[in-house]
């Protein structure tokens, strides 16, 4: 099984550098087990996910809460998942260095006290763009949660092919963290805050351009399939922050979200599903620091959600509208993707035609 | 073109198949194709890469619009929706909860197979109330 792994992975054309077309299928390797992967992750990230309880975490605040019932209720910052207001989520920082994060998200979903209902971690470096998933799924998640890596642990963490299915990466293809109002809104917190969040969050703040010049990769042999494109369209102004980007999953785009296809029209909206109306305590997503609707940051993010739809093969292609592939399964590179900084410029963007690369 | 129409046009023959392999006592009358809960166990039969993704990423958008005892009974316990709750599940399925605010459950139906296991349960014809 090794020898045919080992083949596939130097016939599998990743030696051209970058991340052309998919490397090693989901498939193609034999699937990790949980206590492989985690092994795997913490040699690439360098730190480990730990043993936690969800009820440690910082409660995500939903202000402004109407008194509708779960899931109908409205407030000032509702998940962008799902769209929903979701009372007594937890959000912490599990593990922390210059280099490397590992954040847990604790989603109630209506739940009892002490249960909740969709549990997740991500871990990540920041120098070499290693990055890993964790998910479990259930009606009833109790809030202690063993670690990934404890083989005697009990808690129902799905396996990798099973957090493969889920496809994190078609809601975070721009990078590691999406950085809604839902999220972002914990930016003072003194522990708990997501990344590029606050300015004074030295490597770990948006200074340091999140999600326009981090690496980012996917360790384990279920994930190296996913693939993550970057857009460039002349004349809007997303770009000029964050990568608005695109996803694969074993070579098909994926459509049902993502920065480009979802995430930017629903940021710039005239309303949004389950959001009090805008206003200074509820302000717009996008941009940073404007509260109100305006029409021409709508029309950007539509303008390159229309350049997301040409390069999946799902309209015409706007003038300028290029993708380069950014990231990619860790195993496809042939060089190490931490090779931009911050203080790098970008690479060179490589137009890619509708449906896929043109190289 | 709603689900359940593309379930029409596109697995009417093979659900023929499945319906005469997978029906079981609670079908009236031999030869006529299941309804309700025996119609999803077939559609569970015909899609089971479809009924694992589905399984994985069921949430509450899959019962929203449902009764309490549904709700425990499909989106707590996982188990094949009963004649009672198949109505409901047919609705959440359909409705813009799972479709433009599911979640997770949108991976579901971003699959293929997932999609193709939903538009089965959806075009099942429920039992009717005695």
């Amino acid at each position: 099984m090794l020898a045919c792994a080992v083949t596939a992975l130097a016939f599998s054309g990743c030696d051209g550098g970058g991340f052309g077309d998919p490397c090693l299928g989901t498939g193609t390797l034999p699937p990790d087990s949980l206590e492989d992967y985690s092994a795997k992750c913490l040699d690439a990230i360098g730190l480990d996910v730990p043993a936690f309880s969800c009820d440690d975490g910082t409660v995500i605040p939903q202000t402004n809460l109407s008194t509708d019932p779960y899931p109908s209720a409205s407030c000032d910052a509702p998940n962008v998942l799902e769209g929903r207001c979701d009372p007594d989520s937890t959000f912490q920082v599990l593990a922390q260095t210059d280099e490397a994060i590992v954040v847990a998200l604790c989603r109630k979903k209506g739940a009892e006290d002490g249960i909740y209902r969709d549990i997740a971690v991500i871990q990540y470096n920041q120098v070499n763009g290693a990055t890993c998933f964790y998910q479990a799924l259930d009606d009833a998640l109790e809030a202690a949660v063993t670690a990934p890596s404890d083989t005697s642990g009990t808690f129902p963490w799905f396996s990798p092919p099973d957090t493969a299915i889920v496809n994190c990466v078609e809601c975070h293809d721009n990078g590691p963290f999406i950085r809604s109002p839902y999220l972002a809104q914990l930016r003072n917190e003194p522990v708990n805050r997501l990344p590029g969040t606050n300015d004074d969050d030295n490597v770990w703040g948006p200074p340091n351009e999140w999600n326009k010049f981090q690496p980012y990769t996917f360790v384990g042999n279920d994930f190296q399939s996913w693939q993550v494109e970057s857009l460039s369209l002349p004349d809007v102004s997303c770009m000029n922050c964050h990568r608005m980007a695109v996803s694969k999953t074993e070579g098909a785009y994926n459509f049902g979200a993502g920065t480009a296809l979802n995430f930017g029209p629903i940021s710039t909206a005239m309303d949004q599903t389950n959001k009090n109306i805008h206003s200074e305590d509820s302000p717009i997503w996008m941009k940073p620091d404007q509260e109100l609707y305006l029409a021409e940051v709508e029309s950007d993010a539509l303008a390159v959600q229309a350049c997301a739809l040409a390069i999946v093969g799902e309209g015409p292609l706007p003038a300028g509208c290029t993708a380069v592939a950014y990231g990619g399964g860790d195993t496809c590179e042939s060089e190490p993707a931490g090779g931009q900084s911050a203080s790098d410029p970008p690479a060179s963007p490589i137009p890619i035609s509708p449906q896929g690369l043109n190289l | 073109m709603s689900l359940s129409t593309r379930l029409h046009v596109l697995w009417a023959p093979p659900l023929l198949l499945v319906w005469f392999a997978a029906c079981d006592s609670t079908v009236e009358q031999p030869g006529k194709p299941p309804r309700g809960t025996a119609c999803v166990a077939a559609c569970e039969l015909q899609h089971p890469a479809g009924l694992y993704h589905y399984e994985l990423v069921i949430s509450e958008c899959v019962c929203t619009s449902c009764s309490e005892d549904c709700r425990s009974e499909v989106c707590g316990n996982k188990q094949t929706p009963s004649d009672g709750c198949l109505p409901c599940v047919q609705d959440s399925l359909e409705g813009e909860a799972c479709n433009e605010h599911g979640g997770l459950f949108q991976t579901c139906l971003g699959d293929k197979e997932c999609a193709e296991f939903v538009a089965c349960v959806t075009a099942c014809d429920p039992v009717p109330i005695e």
